[in-house]
């Protein structure tokens, strides 16, 4: 058994949360109350895969292995009286009384720390329900209080706790469309220097690149976030069908991470998703696996908005779901690999891993999306990501430069040194990227 | 290899075509020509008449033209078993290494894949778009296998192939036991079809979907009958008239119906059976619905609509939408002639104010234009669309449903918003009232003119005219001549009382005395 445990923080965590669980319980052919539906004898994604995200309760129901925490009550009060009310158990659920108010420091020390002990405790009581334990798939927003406080002190705990066990982050990058508060930059470059060494892969996801899917592949008029959130499930759940699914087809996600870090702290890889498209234009569009292929490498189907053709690729996954043949698979890498745009370091020896699901992708309804036959997820590092980071680096100096809203943070216990730590650290990290993106001259130079 | 009929079809150079002659031709005395009309009647050349001979007569005026036997010998064209055994049949070349510069691409799982795909009569899913299939039957001669049966196969995708005989597609549909799903867009159909019996009925088939078929509804009628038990039909880009639907015989359990890019111009009440929860209607050239079916359909389960990209010009149409589909939770109208274009709603102002209006107009709405809608934004628009009411900006159609719902909740009479208009309007009036007065300095014979507001105190006057006048406040007096008083002169005492309790009209004067 390889069991993965979710942990959503945050408003936006716990919202992605709902969005991934419904896609996940109809993929797996689960009610919203927790049976199975009718017709189906087992759930579907075959015993192993199955459990990594669900455990059978004696009475034949099955229950999400997650945990939502949120420090003020709206958001999971919506769960606890939402349609998938019966679908979690109510100790997953944890709420404080007292908001993180958009800071840093209230998430992190003061406010945080209060309910830290009791998260720790549900969460081990689920992992002691594992045979297995895997890992950690955190869902949270960088630039929301919650999310990004709690949800670094939450990595730094299990980090102590529970060792080596992997943790994975989606995490949302804040987009000037959908903001809601100015100091989303502080938060997220003191979260960032918070899990960098904590997290072992983190899939970030922009609000803003979602914003313009929205509006431009599905043609939303006004995307709420609502609408962000169930593409942003959709992304998670092409992720994270290879350990939901077994059977031979199906790679193990592990398999991918190995190839996808080659240093620890460059562990943000980019992800492309496609076919992004209405159900009214499905029938336009042929989808073809070298049409969804080559989609993948365009700007307007990554999560994070940044130029990879500025960028050089360390390494490139593609994780195909549904009816896809190999002949096509490979003609498709072919077309991509006669692109001049895509550029390897030249470093590293392996550059592409190719995956596939035989699940094909399920829709949920509302969300605009068509029902398709075959779609593609492409994990790829690319030294094209740190263009996120010098974005969020810029606005966070603009406003450090006169230490403006410092106040908020050092009211709550901080000291205006981590600000400086966090910065440089994230400097740091900009370098990262341009050293590995660098030529060597290995064998030409002594 | 193959034998062509007339109304055989053809893939040339990524156009379809339907040979409609067989023959020689003048010009090409050493080989056979082909007459052909094209789908795509630009790339013809003329009707079927050549030098003044003709050979045949396109159903399209200019679509045809005349091919070389060479050429046609070059298009590809396949059985269905075939184009199976290509596609997902033996791929044993997984050995090829393909390399990305210098780094291999690895294929992780491609092994089993592949085995799961060689099974092909195990498969949940066949996508066969563009295969070139031209019949089911083997074209090659040396295959003499039986008909495999497809005991897993649920979906099937043959989109955009060579198909003209609609008994062939009914023909392999007896192999597929359980399949649901059976895509068939782009096909040019022939009718009446040679060898199928109008009795083969297929109850496990619950989405067929026929866009761009060219079918008309005695077509449709004889493909709809084999198919008695469907829940979704796409018929988009047919070209459907309404005179076409009201002979269309749809199938009682038809829940979802697509009639995208139709010709129809208002909206289809009447084939509304009480089954259809969704419809989509956009691009269309819809401007109304038509009054003659409004009556008598008061039980539509209608709840899902699309009438994007159509040419509604009056919100009228939208207040009966909500009155006729009560049950209507997911609407898109965007792009319509009354809302503006998408494209030109950059301005975020504008754009919101018509998104809120519009949701303000339905009753019950969960999804407008895609986005999903909270309650938090229903009452903001509610709120919203009753100041434009107020402000007289935008109008209800009077005695829909939610005409009578604002005037309860919120208290909104359409005639009474008139009169609400005038009274603010009078009260603002007032409100905004300017006396101009001429001041007379007694001692210098020096005269300004100041404007002020009835309600301002006698205090903020004198301050304007010591401003103008160079004098202390407190030490000048005020003298006027009210009016209707014949020329007395009265001293104005009271400092802080406003000017309104002066006899003052405009234009009146004041006289200023320093001591």
């Amino acid at each position: 058994m390889r069991e993965v445990i979710s942990i959503n923080v945050g408003q936006a965590g716990c919202q992605i949360g709902n969005a991934c669980w419904e896609l996940y319980t109809r993929e797996h052919g689960i009610k919203p109350d927790g049976y199975l539906q009718e017709g189906l004898s087992r759930p579907k994604g075959g015993e192993e895969g199955f459990s990594t995200f669900f455990y059978e309760t004696g009475s034949g129901k099955y229950v999400p292995r997650a945990v939502y925490v949120d420090l003020e009550p709206n958001v999971i009060d919506e769960v606890r009286n939402g349609a998938y009310r019966d679908l979690f158990h109510p100790e997953q659920l944890i709420s404080g009384k007292e908001d993180a108010a958009n800071n840093y420091a209230r998430g992190h020390y003061t406010v945080g720390r209060e309910l830290l002990d009791d998260i720790l405790d549900r969460i081990r009581r689920m992992a002691d329900q594992c045979d297995g334990l895997q890992g950690f798939l955190f869902t949270h927003s960088l630039g929301g209080g919650t999310g990004s406080g709690l949800g670094s002190l939450l990595l730094e705990q299990l980090s102590i706790d529970y060792g080596k066990k992997s943790k994975l982050e989606f995490a949302v990058y804040p987009a000037p469309q959908v903001s809601t508060s100015v100091v989303e930059p502080y938060n997220t470059v003191l979260t960032t220097h918070t899990t960098l060494e904590h997290a072992d892969c983190t899939f970030m996801v922009d609000n803003e690149a979602i914003y313009d899917m929205c509006k431009r592949n599905l043609n939303i008029a006004r995307p709420s976030f609502s609408n962000l959130n169930n593409m942003i499930a959709q992304v998670v759940s092409s992720v994270t069908a290879s350990l939901r699914f077994d059977g031979s087809l199906n790679v193990d996600l592990n398999e991918f991470q190995t190839n996808l870090v080659p240093y620890p702290r460059i562990h943000f890889p980019l992800v492309s998703y496609a076919p992004i498209i209405s159900s009214n234009k499905a029938h336009h569009e042929a989808n073809t696996v070298s049409e969804i292929t080559n989609a993948c490498f365009e700007p307007g189907n990554q999560m994070v908005k940044c130029d990879p053709t500025t960028g050089k690729y360390m390494a490139t996954c593609l994780l195909y779901r549904g009816d896809v043949v190999t002949r096509d698979v490979q003609a498709a890498v072919t077309q991509v690999k006669n692109k001049k745009t895509v550029q390897m370091v030249d470093w590293c020896p392996t550059g592409f891993k190719i995956g596939i699901c035989y699940e094909p992708p399920t829709a949920i309804p509302d969300s605009q999306l068509a029902q398709v036959d075959r779609a593609v997820c492409m994990l790829s590092n690319t030294t094209a990501i740190a263009d996120a980071w010098k974005r969020i680096d810029a606005k966070f100096d603009l406003m450090y430069a006169k230490r403006a809203f410092v106040h908020w943070y050092v009211g709550e216990g901080m000291e205006e040194g981590e600000f400086t730590e966090a910065r440089e650290d994230l400097a740091a990290l900009e370098r990262d990227y341009i050293e590995v993106g660098s030529d060597s001259y290995a064998d030409e130079e002594f | 290899m193959t034998e062509y009929n007339i109304g055989d079809r053809l893939l040339i150079d990524d156009e379809f075509c339907t040979i409609r002659y067989i023959g020689s031709l003048e010009v090409w005395p050493t080989e056979r020509a082909f007459g052909v009309e094209w789908d795509n009647s630009s790339r013809g050349k003329h009707s079927g008449t050549f030098k003044g001979h003709t050979y045949f007569q396109t159903e399209t005026l200019g679509a045809g033209s005349f091919l070389k036997a060479s050429k046609v010998k070059k298009a590809v064209r396949s059985s269905f078993f075939e184009a199976i055994k290509n596609t997902y049949g033996d791929s044993q070349d997984d050995t090829i290494t393909t390399q990305f510069s210098s780094k291999i691409v690895e294929f992780v799982g491609f092994g089993d894949l592949n085995e799961r795909n060689s099974k092909t009569q195990h498969l949940e899913t066949l996508s066969l778009r563009r295969k070139n299939i031209a019949t089911v039957r083997w074209l090659n001669q040396e295959h003499k296998d039986p008909y495999p049966i497809f005991t897993h196969l649920r979906t099937l995708d043959l989109s955009y192939n060579l198909f003209n005989d609609f008994g062939d597609v009914i023909n392999v549909l007896d192999s597929m036991p359980i399949l649901a799903n059976l895509t068939l867009d782009g096909n040019m159909f022939s009718f009446p079809s040679t060898n199928v019996s109008p009795h083969n009925k297929y109850n496990n088939i619950r989405c067929i979907s026929l866009v761009n078929c060219h079918l008309n509804a005695q077509t449709l009628n004889l493909i709809l009958q084999h198919f008695p038990r469907l829940t979704t039909l796409d018929i988009s880009e047919n070209y459907i008239t309404e005179k076409c639907l009201e002979t269309l015989e749809l199938p009682k359990s038809l829940k979802t119906l697509s009639l995208r890019s139709s010709s129809l111009e208002h909206i289809p009440l009447k084939i509304l059976t009480t089954s259809i929860e969704e419809l989509d209607i956009s691009y269309n050239n819809i401007t109304s619905m038509s009054a003659k079916d409004y009556a008598g359909n008061n039980n539509l389960n209608v709840c899902a609509l699309d009438i994007s990209h159509n040419s509604i010009n009056s919100w009228d149409v939208l207040d009966s939408i909500n009155d006729i589909f009560r049950k209507l939770k997911i609407l898109r109208v965007n792009s319509n002639t009354i809302l503006g274009d998408d494209a030109s709603e950059e301005t975020v102002a504008n754009g919101s104010s018509t998104f809120y209006a519009t949701m303000a107009r339905f009753s019950d709405l969960r999804v407008l234009n895609g986005s999903i809608l909270t309650a938090e934004l229903q009452e903001e628009a509610e709120l919203f669309f009753v100041s434009e009411i107020k402000k007289g900006n935008t109008t209800l159609t009077v005695h829909s449903e939610r005409w009578e719902y604002y005037k309860e909740t919120y208290n909104i009479d359409q005639i009474a918003h008139t009169e609400i208009r005038n009274d603010f309007d009078a009260e603002l009036g007032g409100a905004l009232e300017v006396l101009h007065l001429t001041v007379y300095q007694k001692e210098t014979d020096i005269a300004t003119e100041i404007y002020v507001q009835p309600h301002e105190t006698v205090r903020y006057m004198k301050g304007l005219i010591g401003k103008q006048m160079g004098l202390d406040v407190l030490s000048m007096t005020l003298s006027y001549s009210p009016s209707g008083s014949k020329g007395s002169i009265e001293m104005i005492k009271r400092d802080f009382s406003p000017i309104s309790d002066l006899a003052l009209e405009c234009g009146s004067a004041i006289y200023v005395t320093d001591c």
